[in-house]
């Protein structure tokens, strides 16, 4: 039956390693949990062990040693968003976003005694202004103090 | 724009290889053959990639990545 593993390997037997490229197998008999001695080309330690899983070690059981070369589509770098962001020196949660047509949003108003406006986004335009810079907050109760933290920084009252 | 390979890795980014697993990376040199110097978590295996995330530069495959990775495992070939 056809195997992906290396129960059956032989002294001589062709591999391919994910980090260390093409090898021939060595000894089948290296070590207690790493019986599959390798060796590779053009590596400057050339030697390595395995498991008989083809994995580099028992307990973190991923095999990365192959019967032939193997393809492994790269995944991106993951975008991560930074949980706060600085205005004026103050950490403000960095929740603002792009509110759709005709929903409400909170956005700093300095000039305002309650330093927010909860607006309804009418003008595409100056939604996508707005958001551009920061400054449209959720319709929720964190979204407000975002934006009056936000309002209050730009004045530098906090 | 999103990217595949290491360009703009920065220290404490997370990075995962099918034979160490989960690392970190420690710290960049680009003045070097292998800039991204990653530690890993298992075994506390240090050692370095390239930008395009190959162990060796001589050996142009990339066993360095963002995120885990799913493998096909080809089939022993049939004895001839």
């Amino acid at each position: 039956m056809a195997t992906t593993t290396f129960e059956d390997s032989k002294v001589g037997d062709k591999v391919y390693s994910v980090a260390f490229g093409w090898g021939e197998v060595i000894c089948t008999d290296g070590f207690e949990h790493y019986p599959l001695g390798v060796r590779f080309q053009n590596v400057v330690i050339d030697t390595h062990y395995f498991t008989l899983d083809g994995c580099y070690y028992k307990d973190n059981p991923i095999q990365s040693l192959f019967w032939d070369e193997v393809h492994i589509k790269a995944p991106v770098k993951p975008v991560v968003i930074a949980a706060t962001k600085i205005v004026n020196g103050v950490e403000i949660p960095n929740i603002s976003y792009h509110p759709k047509t005709h929903h409400h949003c909170n956005i700093p108003a300095p000039a305002n005694p309650a330093f927010y406006e909860n607006v309804r986004c009418y003008n595409n335009e100056n939604i996508a202004y707005m958001s551009s810079l920061g400054l449209c907050y959720p319709n929720t109760e964190k979204g407000k103090a975002a934006a009056i933290l936000h309002a209050k920084a730009m004045l530098g009252i906090t | 724009m999103s990217t595949t390979t290491f360009e703009n890795a920065k220290v404490g980014d997370k990075v995962y290889s099918p034979t160490f697993g989960w690392g970190k990376i420690e710290y960049t040199n680009k003045n070097t053959r292998h800039p991204i110097q990653v530690r890993f978590f298992h075994d506390n295996y240090f050692s370095g990639y390239t930008l395009e995330g190959y162990y060796y530069i001589d050996i142009p495959v990339q066993s360095l990545f963002w995120d885990e990775v799913t493998i096909e495992a080809p089939t022993k070939p049939k004895e001839p």
